[in-house]
């Protein structure tokens, strides 16, 4: 049987997103993605610097990537909006990563303001997958107004902390319609595998491979840890107990 | 006084500078007429630039059809990495 991810009427082939920040060389981004196998790709907009007009970064992203665009900068639901108007102009499809932060010193999102640009963008025809806090009843709205998955944060972004919001996740797992894909926070390759074992559609990466010192290897570990979680939660991962269960017969052979 | 102020009014109309906003900076443009002419100006690759012009965006197809006036409001921007 195989294994499909389908999100916005498409066929995803990697369950690894990968973000495009930090990088230390543009150049260096087609290459992780190479060895992420990513099939989805996140950038951002910015307002353009007069005075040293930057290279285009979507140069860099190899074809058959599909693009999604986050809405970073927003500190509303306008603002989010506005930005995906842009973004569609520039010809970069409509895929948008919801994103509404007005708190400055942990990043956390807005949830209401995330819920309301939902709203707007869906009705637009854009395939929307908002970043928000881990609460089942705004993931369960979200999904209402047509999100195409939702995103919790496993902890602040590009705090490298891993899976803090694991519960929740879960619960979220086990409750909401759409894909669950964790978006921030996920430090080590063994974070995005646990992610997947507790039934995540996805993870969306980006600082723990940017600023590793060896990002490519990295991508690859991420990608590895991906599918190795994906497979456990496939086949079946037993509860844990608080007694021992012998693995070897524990029939005595000697002395009885 | 009154001649001063007569010299900048001539001016202006001489030279056709206005006043407009960009990316929330103040600049004054002169002889520019549309936004396929600022582009050029500031030596912009279309193909990397979204515009929008007093919160509208305008594609890329119509840009010279839009014409500035003083006061007009401009966001330019650009695809960077983000996560």
């Amino acid at each position: 049987m195989k294994d499909i991810l389908k999100i916005g009427g498409e066929e995803i082939f990697s369950r690894l997103f990968l973000g495009t920040g930090k990088f230390p060389g543009k150049a260096l981004i087609r290459e992780v993605l190479i060895a992420s196998g990513s099939h989805i790709v996140t950038v951002a907009l910015r307002r353009v610097d007069m005075d040293s007009p930057d290279e285009n970064i979507l140069d860099h992203i190899p074809d058959g990537c599909i693009l999604m665009t986050n809405t970073s900068g927003a500190r509303n639901a306008d603002e989010a909006v506005r930005i995906a108007r842009l973004t569609e102009a520039a010809g970069c499809g409509k895929w948008i990563k919801i994103e509404v932060i007005n708190d400055n010193k942990y990043l956390l999102p807005d949830n209401l303001e995330t819920l309301k640009a939902v709203d707007i963008l869906v009705k637009e025809g854009f395939i929307v997958l908002p970043y928000m806090s881990p609460d089942l009843a705004m993931a369960k709205r979200m999904a209402e107004a047509g999100a195409a998955a939702v995103m919790p944060l496993g902890s602040p972004i590009g705090s490298n902390r891993g899976l803090k919001t694991e519960e929740i996740v879960k619960i979220m797992v086990n409750e909401i319609k759409v894909p669950v894909i964790v978006d921030a926070g996920l430090g080590a390759p063994s974070d995005a595998a646990r992610c997947m074992e507790i039934g995540c559609a996805a993870v969306l990466v980006n600082t723990a491979i940017a600023v590793s010192p060896d990002p490519v290897s990295m991508a690859a570990a991420f990608r590895d840890g991906v599918s190795a979680g994906r497979k456990a939660f496939l086949a079946g991962i037993r509860e844990s107990s608080g007694f021992a269960e012998a693995s070897s017969p524990l029939t005595g052979f000697l002395g009885e | 006084m009154l001649l001063n102020k007569n010299y900048k009014l001539s001016r202006t109309k001489l030279s056709n500078d206005m006043k407009i906003k960009i990316n929330g900076k103040e600049e004054v443009i002169e002889d520019i007429k549309n936004l396929t002419d600022l582009i050029g100006s500031k030596k912009l690759k279309a193909n990397n630039i979204v515009i929008e012009y007093n919160l509208k965006v305008v594609p890329r197809e119509q840009w010279d059809r839009v014409a500035l006036s003083e006061g007009d409001r401009l966001e330019i921007v650009s695809f960077v990495g983000g996560g």
